[in-house]
């Protein structure tokens, strides 16, 4: 469904992805790995066309993305929550679903209540303005924005960086369900190893722009070398 | 019956002001851009208006058709300027985005004067505005009832369309993160094309409507800016509502300016804004749980700091002062003296500038109101040699130091305790406005026509007598002053003081947690800046032998602001370098009439699209570019090594 | 060594400290943990006098300084670390440290500051602190260009060129990759033991908890849930339902 193919992005002068290829199928759930700076970031971010400067092939559902600026490729069934969260400050919990709804395009997003109900936490704080909710809250909003249009495949930066344990499982129980139920597809970029295994199929490393490995979990585990070298654990 | 026609007045001014600030909020709230030029498309407006129905409309549709036509004619040079100056200046900061809506100011009232002339026309209101309506004792005047309506009416529709509809959720969504706005869907760039085009839509037909209440000339545009500034502030930044409830406080206030305060029209706004901004910095409707501390931020861009250490290379710098001034010193050999009063000019115009950049390029402050402490320093020396007092030359200057640099200790303990950020600079801009007001109605300051014929003093040391009664000893005199200055700031600039100031600017909060006292530094920048502008402007008066409240006036206040800009905030230097490109400009452009604004406008647009950063921010910027690309590599070869 | 009573603090309507009181001994390590909106930053930010809290006090070595400015605190032993780090990013990596170290220079003597270069002696000192945060190899790149992992290192490097009695670390970790992690808490636990500090921090990771605190604090909701030792809190049924959650794997 996703082909990303030989992409190459900048900022300014420098390099950060070199030919990078990946793939993810239809309600395929995938990884990637890395440490800090190894460009996972602006991987999401250039699949998107959010920023960097890109090169490079991006296809969805086989159609080449090209030069579509990033409104239209979350039109067409993109959908990144980036790793600083951005719900809208002024506007309300639902609202900063319903919004979300923009990015449906042509097709039908899902019902709000229905996402509301995936996210418990959510319920009671629907009338709150974005810029009235903690990080974990914004964290939640911002996920649960995502899964709004209905995405053909939503791409996820770090959803975990600095929410509490209970928290971590609840949004990793939450995610696994709505992407089974609607059919969508996961790009996941993770640090906590624990919440990409539960999260996803697949995995891969990436390790100074480069894709370093790919595999399953169990390839995975079967290369200490691979753990040790890339993720330092 | 007096105080109700003052109030009713006040109204319809206030109604009158909402009609051209409604533009100005909508593209703030948007585009995050204060766009300074929109007094003169409410100019342009009336003059199309004007064209199409000249000097006696007859009825009042065809005045509302020639509104929506002169509406319709400003949407197209919206759509227009939206596509080749705003979506650009949407990439680079705020302050830069600033000098490029003055630009635009420039060219349009130059392409005014061009058109139009420079004439005074009036416009009679149509027979069916132009009676009265009576309620017993109280009459109001149609065309008065007519502009409140107008006004409520442009409220309703804007307030339901941004506050109650899906619309208005997509523009305060892209409002406050155009980046994730795109990724949920939405097409920005179209948004903000219909916001700018709505806009000028607004202005257009404000400027039609408007048009029987005032004498149409080139100076319309000045009528409306600063109130609706204030009305925009006053309501919070971006918000309609505000705006509305803004304008109509103020419009009161004008009106109860006429009773209470007759001889002095217009300072009581002033007054009141300021006692507004110190209560409420963040005007009348925050919105709820507003990131405060964002707003509270400085204006400048964090992107480029001035070297706070002295270069390493000292000789190469001394070297090339020395040539710069020495330059200079040969200039009343061989320059004409037209050319020669010009540089003087510019080097009081570039310390000025100096010293406004020491506020926003090192300690983060933003001011609106500098000129104000140059024309306390130029009306202290000018007056007091005008009265031939006998005190020395040096004293009075000296005196004016003092002066500005305790004005600024008032200003400054009280402002920067509360303000900081856009509320500061309208709060200094409005005490600019209120000391030039005061001088316009001082008769023994002049009034209107200034202090003229200033004498040029002698300087009496004892042993050796300096009179500097001819331009050339003047001139002289005037370059060792500046230089004097110039170098004391530098020296000040590059020691330990400036290394505080330029974290402070960089991150208030994390220089705080350093144990520096934020306020304080603040303040002492504060001080020495109003100082020196006072010094500034001590030293102009005898070289121009003439002061006049334009020195007061805002407009001057942007002249240090577009020096800085234009050389570059980011480096010690750039203000002068800035002050002698404009010159430059002023002095090349000086005989075309009309066409001088447009040429200068146009070159400071370009400059400002092609260098946001300064001219001295170009040259950095390659320089930059290189250094990027060898720490990526090096920071490459790092990650490679630990993993091999 | 640092104790507040019945601290207060809302925003608006909402409330988000509700009456926290706690007392950190001298040398000792006290974590902050909860959940997200717990207001664990909130109460470091009145600690520390970025804010003030709406009522309550709060005493340092005795000394009541609730009402004392940030850089205030600071001259008595405070030094702040912040969860996103704040350097100062058009800086050089040794121009931050020497901004910090004339800071301090300036509360005690004057001396040092009347000329204009940074002395040889700051500029020692600032080379052996950026050593000791090793970013000793990159001293002239400007902070905007330091990678997550080394802004974090150098925000901790000029805060303790103030030479703090105290440090108050919200989230030193977040956002570090595992690798980055284990350094960091290697050179707290080393810079604890140089400089005899107290440490006050707020975390989310369990494992840098476990590592480095002596006691824990729970909060939840602006209320203290439990205070204890890392045992005494995983045992606490409370502090499972609402943080921990059965424990997680291998995270």
């Amino acid at each position: 469904m996703l082909e990303v193919a030989g992409l190459n992005a900048f900022y300014g002068d420098s390099h950060i992805l070199h030919g990078v290829d990946l793939t993810v199928d239809t309600s395929d759930r995938v990884s990637v790995l890395g440490r800090n700076g190894s460009g996972k970031t602006t991987l999401m971010k250039s699949i998107l066309n959010a920023g960097p400067r890109i090169y490079g092939r991006i296809c969805l559902d086989g159609a080449d993305l090209a030069d579509e600026p990033s409104f239209q490729r979350a039109r067409s069934g993109l959908s990144l929550v980036p790793e600083d969260r951005r719900s809208f400050p002024h506007l309300t919990v639902r609202d900063n679903l319903l919004i979300a709804l923009t990015a449906a395009g042509k097709r039908t997003g899902l019902d709000i209540e229905q996402v509301l109900d995936t996210f418990p936490m959510l319920k009671p704080l629907t009338a709150r303005y974005g810029s009235q909710l903690s990080g974990g809250q914004q964290q939640m909003v911002a996920v649960a924005r995502g899964v709004m249009p209905r995405p053909r495949c939503l791409l996820l930066d770090e959803p975990t960086e600095g929410l509490a344990p209970v928290i971590v499982r609840q949004l990793a129980a939450s995610l696994v369900r709505l992407c089974d139920e609607f059919n969508i597809g996961l790009l996941l970029s993770e640090q906590n190893i624990w919440f990409a295994r539960f999260c996803t199929q697949r995995v891969y490393i990436i390790e100074n722009g480069r894709i370093v490995f790919s595999g399953s979990w169990d390839e995975f585990d079967s290369r200490p070398d691979v753990k040790h070298l890339y993720l330092a654990v | 019956m007096q105080i109700g026609f003052a109030l009713f007045n006040g109204l319809t001014v206030g109604m009158s002001i909402f009609l051209v600030a409604a533009g100005i909020t909508l593209i703030f709230g948007m585009l995050k851009i204060l766009n300074i030029a929109h007094g003169s498309f409410f100019m342009i407006g009336a003059y199309v208006a004007y064209s199409i129905i000249g000097t006696d409309p007859d009825s009042t549709w065809k005045l509302v058709v020639a509104a929506i036509l002169s509406g319709l004619v400003l949407a197209a040079l919206g759509l227009l300027l939206n596509a080749s100056v705003f979506q650009r200046l949407r990439n680079i900061g705020e302050a830069y985005s600033l000098i490029a809506t003055f630009a635009l100011l420039m060219i349009c009232n130059g392409v005014t004067k061009i058109i139009w002339g420079v004439n005074y026309h009036s416009v009679s209101a149509p027979d069916a505005l132009a009676g009265a309506v009576m309620y017993g004792r109280f009459f109001a005047p149609s065309y008065s009832l007519f502009i409140i309506g107008l006004g409520v009416l442009t409220f309703l529709v804007l307030e339901i369309v941004v506050h109650r509809s899906s619309v208005g959720k997509v523009v305060r969504a892209i409002a406050h993160d155009p980046w994730m706005a795109n990724l949920v869907g939405i097409n920005t760039s179209r948004i903000y094309a219909l916001v700018v085009i709505a806009a000028f839509f607004c202005v257009g037909m404000a400027g039609g409507l408007l048009l029987p209440n005032q004498s149409l000339s080139p100076l319309l545009f000045e009528s409306y800016l600063l109130q609706s500034f204030i009305v925009v502030i006053i309501g919070g930044l971006g918000n309609i509502r505000g705006a509305f409830v803004g304008a109509i406080m103020l419009g009161l206030t004008e009106g109860a300016n006429f009773l209470v305060l007759p001889d002095i029209p217009g300072i009581l706004v002033y007054i009141i804004l300021i006692g507004f901004l110190l209560w409420r910095p963040y005007g009348l409707f925050p919105q709820p749980g507003a990131d405060t501390a964002g707003q509270a931020g400085s204006l400048a861009e964090t992107e480029d700091v001035p070297a706070t250490t002295p270069p390493k290379a000292l000789l190469g710098s001394v070297v090339a002062t020395v040539l710069a001034v020495s330059v200079l010193a040969s200039m009343p050999f061989w320059a004409n003296a037209g050319f020669l009063f010009i540089i003087g000019f510019a080097m009081v115009e570039a310390v000025l500038a100096l010293s406004w950049n020491l506020l926003f390029g090192y300690a983060g402050l933003t001011t609106f109101g500098h000129a104000a402490f140059f024309a306390l320093g130029a009306y202290f020396v000018g007056f007091l040699l005008r009265q031939e007092t006998g005190i020395p030359f040096l004293v009075l200057l000296s005196s004016s130091l003092v002066l500005g640099a305790l004005t600024a200790f008032f200003v400054g303990f009280i402002a920067i305790r509360r303000t900081s950020g856009i509320a500061l600079g309208i709060l200094t801009l409005s005490l600019g406005e209120i000391l030039r007001r005061a001088i316009n109605y001082s008769p023994a300051l002049g009034s209107d026509d200034g202090l003229s014929g200033i004498p040029r003093p002698r300087i009496d040391l004892g042993l050796i007598v300096f009179d500097l009664g001819s331009e050339r000893a003047y001139f002289w005199f005037l370059l060792a002053a500046c230089s004097v200055v110039a170098l004391a700031l530098w020296s000040f600039t590059v020691g330990p003081k400036g290394r505080v100031l330029v974290a402070l600017r960089q991150d208030p909060i994390r220089a705080e947690f350093l144990g520096i006292n934020v306020r304080r530094y603040r303040l002492t920048a504060f001080v020495i800046s109003g100082a020196i502008a006072a010094l500034a402007g001590g030293l102009q008066a005898p070289w121009a032998q003439i002061v006049t409240p334009e020195a007061a006036s805002y407009l001057h206040s942007t002249q240090p602001m577009l020096n800085t800009l234009l050389g570059g905030s980011g480096f010690f230097w750039g203000p002068i370098v800035g002050s002698a490109i404009f010159s430059g400009i002023n002095y090349a452009t000086r005989t075309l009439a009309g066409l001088s604004e447009v040429v200068s406008g146009g070159i400071l647009l370009l400059i400002v699209l092609a260098a946001p950063g300064g001219v001295l921010g170009l040259g950095s910027r390659f320089g930059r570019m290189k250094h990027v690309g060898a720490l990526h590599k090096r920071s490459t070869v790092n990650e490679l090594t630990r993993i091999g | 060594m640092i104790e507040c009573t019945n601290i207060y603090k809302n925003y608006g309507a909402i409330s988000v400290l509700k009456g926290i009181s706690l007392n950190v001994a001298e040398q000792e390590t006290f974590t902050v943990i909860g959940p997200n909106g717990a207001g664990k930053t909130t109460l470091f930010k009145v600690l520390t006098g970025e804010i003030p809290a709406n009522s309550g006090t709060v005493t340092f070595k005795g000394e009541d300084i609730t009402r004392l400015s940030a850089s205030a605190r600071v001259h008595r032993g405070f030094g702040r670390t912040f969860q996103v780090a704040r350097v100062l990013p058009s800086n050089s990596v040794l121009e931050n440290i020497v901004i910090a170290l004339e800071a301090r220079a300036r509360q005690i003597e004057r001396g040092p500051l009347r000329q204009l270069r940074p002395t040889g002696r700051i500029k020692d000192e600032a080379v052996e602190v950026a050593r000791r945060i090793s970013l000793a190899n990159k001293l002239d790149v400007p902070a905007r260009f330091l990678s997550h992992g080394d802004r974090k290192r150098l925000e901790l490097g000029i805060t303790l060129a103030l030479k703090p009695k105290i440090l108050m670390m919200d989230e030193p970790t977040a956002g570090m990759s595992p690798s980055d992690r284990n350094a960091t808490i290697d050179i707290i636990l080393h810079v604890k033991d140089e400089d005899c500090l107290t440490i006050m921090l707020t975390e989310h990771d369990m494992d840098v908890v476990s590592q480095l605190s002596d006691r824990i604090m729970v909060m939840n909701y602006g209320e203290t849930i439990a205070v204890g030792t890392l045992s005494e809190i995983r045992e606490n049924a409370a502090v499972r339902d609402i943080y921990l959650g059965e424990e997680i794997g291998d995270a």
